[in-house]
């Protein structure tokens, strides 16, 4: 039997296809991803803390720094703009809006917020357009974000630089709001 | 007869080098959108909306949300100066100095991207504000299971590690271009079990 040419051929034509296919469809099709883990964390519209006293370095999500407590908001901008503020005296946090897929939107640190406050308005295009109409006063230290998502998550990530920072950093989380922004 | 062995030969084919390559290429280090420095690699655009599609099926698959390019930029070691796979059972000690940022952390890692603790059960970071230094502001970190003077990363367990170094608020992030930052190397110490 002589070699077989075309079938080898085809298989590797074959092969490239469905390389391919499997790249491409990991993301939507990943169990484990952070959205799946985050929807059974807790609900919507509030924050989740990932890794409240965890001293061994586990965490809900994977690969959080240890030195780090982080906690997440899932939001819709289906009917209404998300607005998320925290408050309080931290060495460092950084803030990083994901859509479903765990795609990076937007993301900054303290030093990049207005008077080192998180303030953070995140809305789609229709939405901008109602707010640029008549800018409402409690939205003017807001970093504002305009996205094509509908759904994602807000993570925040709070430096604790040792326990004795413990207090503060619960501080800020405690008095964190991850809430519906109501045009009046 | 002859029809069936070149369909067999044709989805054989195609689904084992087509399911292989595509584990391969999700799962290895050196893949596709990665950076290395020296000994240390980097996905600067994981996690965000230009990622090509290899980067973007590892985060979904890990469930890891990586560092934003306005939050840092994580480095991982996962093999020593030699190009050996790092090991629990031995000592290293990573020395010289990091790009500027305003902080950064190191941890370890086991294979399945979980925090190794010390053997007391609590996860250990070396963080660059509590970190003893030499007078040019360079330091040493010693990384084993055995107490050590100095900075010592205590970890604990049998298998292999990484290393994650997170740079935050560094202007190093994404788009800047990385141009030859000093990254920390690494060498060997004893391996006792």
């Amino acid at each position: 039997m002589r070699f077989p040419i075309y079938p080898v051929i085809a298989g590797l034509i074959l092969a490239g296809i469905i390389h391919i296919i499997i790249v491409l469809l990991i993301p939507s099709l990943a169990s484990k991803d952070a959205w799946s883990k985050l929807v059974t964390a807790g609900p919507q519209w509030q924050f989740t803390r990932l890794n409240h006293n965890n001293n061994d370095g586990s965490s809900l999500l994977t690969a959080i720094d240890p030195q780090f407590q982080t906690a997440s908001c899932r939001f819709s901008l289906q009917d209404n703009p998300v607005f998320i503020r925290a408050d309080g005296d931290l060495p460092f946090w950084s803030v990083a809006v994901f859509d479903r897929f765990g795609d990076n939107v937007y993301s900054f640190n303290d030093r990049t917020a207005i008077d080192q406050k998180l303030n953070l308005l995140i809305l789609n295009s229709l939405q901008m357009s109602v707010l640029r109409e008549d800018p409402p006063a409690t939205v003017e230290q807001s970093i504002v974000v305009e996205t094509q998502i509908t759904e994602g998550f807000v993570l925040v990530r709070a430096l604790q630089p040792d326990p004795t920072w413990a207090t503060a950093v619960n501080k800020f989380f405690d008095k964190a709001v991850c809430e519906k922004f109501a045009f009046e | 007869m002859r029809y069936l062995t070149n369909f067999l030969i044709v989805v054989i084919l195609g689904l084992a080098i087509g399911g292989y390559s595509a584990w391969w290429a999700v799962e290895t280090e050196n893949g596709f959108g990665s950076i290395k420095i020296g000994q240390w690699t980097s996905w600067p655009l994981a996690g965000s909306v230009d990622a090509d599609p290899y980067t973007r099926a590892r985060v979904a698959r890990d469930g890891s949300v990586p560092l934003g390019a306005g939050e840092g930029l994580s480095f991982i070691l996962s093999s020593d100066q030699f190009g050996k796979p790092l090991d629990r059972k031995c000592q290293y000690i990573l020395s010289g100095n990091t790009p500027p940022a305003r902080l950064w952390t190191l941890s370890v890692q086991d294979e399945n991207s979980r925090t190794v603790p010390s053997v007391s059960g609590t996860a250990n970071t070396a963080f660059s504000q509590s970190l003893l230094r030499r007078q040019d502001g360079s330091f040493s970190i010693i990384i084993g299971k055995h107490p050590a003077p100095g900075n010592w990363l205590a970890i604990s367990g049998e298998g292999p590690m990484r290393l994650v170094l997170r740079l935050y608020d560094t202007p190093i992030t994404g788009s800047s271009g990385l141009v030859e930052p000093i990254m920390p190397n690494i060498s060997n110490g004893d391996c006792v079990a």
